[in-house]
C-alpha cells in the first residue's frame, strides 16, 4: 500500500491509496460517513494520467475546524476494532454451537 | 455486532451477521474470495508425460487441485529468500511428486508431498486416465498466492450474503382470509391465516415472484429487508476449514487497516 496526498486544504483532502481495492476502500468510506465530523466522503477507482493501472482515490471534506488526516486515523482504528469484534463474535458463536 | 451460526461444517458455513453495515459485510465476502492466501501448484517440472493430455492441459488440471494450507508458508513476494524466476526456499514453496504408470486412473491422492501438512484437500479428484504403457512423472511446485491473481488460489467459493427478509402477512379485513403463495414453496403457502404454518424467513430467496402475482400495494403481504442484518453462506475449497476461512478474512481486513494506519502516521 502506498499513500499519496493529491491535494490538501484546511478541511479537504484527496488521497491516492495505491494497491488497494474496493474491499478496504468501501469500508473506509462507509465508516467515514458514519462520523459526525465528516461533511462528505467518497472514493473512485480511476485511472490517473501517466498510469495504466486503476487506483482508488479517496476524497474527504470535513466539518469546519476538523483535520481530515486525524479522522482517517480514527477510522482505521475503528475498522480494526470492527474486525476484532467480528472475530470474537464468530469464535463465541462457534463455541456455543 | 452479533453472529448466529445456522450451519457449520468443515467445508461450508451459513450464519447470520447482524448489527453492521453493508460495506463491512461486503468486505468480508470479498476478502474470502480474493484476499485469503492459499497454496496451489504454480510450476510443474515434467519428466515424462505420455498420457493423452498435453503438458499444458495437465498443468492446468494440477493447478486447480486445492491444497490444504498451513499458515507457515509466505507468498514469494514477501519471502526473505528473494525468490528469482519462481525458485524459492522451503518457507515459500512446497514440492509435490507424482509418478504413476498405466493402466490407472490418476487421482489427486496419488501426489507425494514433501510436507505432510500440505496435501490435496480431496483425495478423489480425477486428473487423467492412463492406458497400458502410459506414464506421468513430474514434480509440481506449490506457491502461496491470492484469489485476485488466479482462481487456483481462491479459498472461498460460492461466498455470498443477502439481507435478512422480513415477511409479514395480514388477513383481509373483509373476509379474514389470506391468499399468499410463495412460488418457491419455501417460505409460506397458505390460503387462510390458520394454515400459515411454515414461515421460515431464512429460506426466502428474494425471487420477487410474489410481486408479479400480487399487487405490492396489497396490504396483506409485506416483504422488507433488514439493511443491517446479513445471511451469509459460503463454501471453502478445502484449503482451510470454513470457520478458519471466515476468521482469516477478518484478519486480512484488519491487517490492511493496520497498514493504512501505520502509513498515515508517517505521512
Amino acid at each position: 500500500m502506498e499513500l499519496t496526498i493529491l491535494s490538501q486544504s484546511k478541511d479537504e483532502m484527496e488521497i491516492l491509496v495505491k494497491g488497494e481495492t474496493h474491499t478496504l476502500m468501501n469500508i473506509i468510506k462507509a465508516t467515514l460517513l458514519d462520523d459526525p465530523r465528516i461533511e462528505t466522503a467518497f472514493y473512485d477507482v480511476k485511472r490517473l494520467s501517466n498510469s495504466v493501472e486503476r487506483e482508488p482515490v479517496l476524497y474527504i471534506k470535513t466539518m469546519p475546524g476538523e483535520k481530515p488526516i486525524e479522522i482517517l486515523k480514527d477510522v482505521a482504528d475503528k475498522i480494526m476494532a470492527m474486525c476484532d469484534e467480528f472475530s470474537t463474535a464468530f469464535t463465541k458463536a462457534v463455541q456455543q454451537k | 455486532m452479533d453472529i448466529d451460526i445456522i450451519e457449520l461444517s468443515k467445508g461450508s458455513a451459513k450464519f447470520v451477521l447482524s448489527g453492521t453495515n453493508p460495506a463491512f459485510a461486503n468486505g468480508i465476502r470479498r476478502a474470502m474470495i480474493a484476499d485469503v492466501p492459499t497454496l496451489a501448484i504454480e510450476y510443474v517440472n515434467l519428466y515424462d508425460n505420455t498420457s493423452v493430455l498435453y503438458d499444458e492441459q495437465l498443468g492446468l488440471r494440477l493447478a486447480l487441485v486445492p491444497l490444504t494450507t498451513d499458515g507457515d508458508y509466505v507468498p514469494q513476494s514477501d519471502c526473505d529468500c528473494g525468490a528469482v524466476d519462481g525458485v524459492g526456499c522451503p518457507n515459500c514453496e512446497v514440492s509435490l511428486r507424482l509418478d504413476v504408470e498405466g493402466p490407472k486412473m490418476v487421482y489427486s491422492g496419488d501426489f507425494i508431498s514433501a510436507d505432510p501438512k500440505v496435501r490435496p484437500a480431496d483425495e478423489k479428484i480425477p486428473i487423467v486416465e492412463l492406458k497400458e504403457g502410459q506414464r506421468v512423472m513430474l514434480e509440481a511446485i506449490a506457491h502461496v498466492g491470492y484469489g485476485r491473481d488466479h482462481v487456483r488460489w481462491q479459498a472461498g467459493v460460492a461466498c455470498g450474503y443477502k439481507h435478512l427478509p422480513t415477511v409479514e402477512v395480514e388477513p383481509c379485513p373483509e373476509c379474514g382470509n389470506v391468499l399468499v403463495e410463495c412460488p418457491e414453496h419455501a417460505v409460506f403457502m397458505a390460503r387462510s391465516i390458520e394454515n400459515l404454518t411454515e414461515k421460515d424467513e431464512l429460506k426466502c430467496i428474494k425471487c420477487g415472484n410474489v410481486r408479479h402475482i400480487f399487487d405490492l400495494t396489497d396490504p396483506s403481504l409485506k416483504v422488507t429487508y433488514d439493511q443491517h442484518t446479513f445471511v451469509f453462506s459460503l463454501e471453502s475449497d478445502g484449503s482451510y476449514s470454513a470457520s478458519e476461512l471466515i476468521l482469516k478474512a477478518a484478519d486480512v481486513i484488519k491487517g490492511r487497516a493496520q497498514e493504512f494506519s501505520d502509513i498515515l502516521k508517517d505521512l
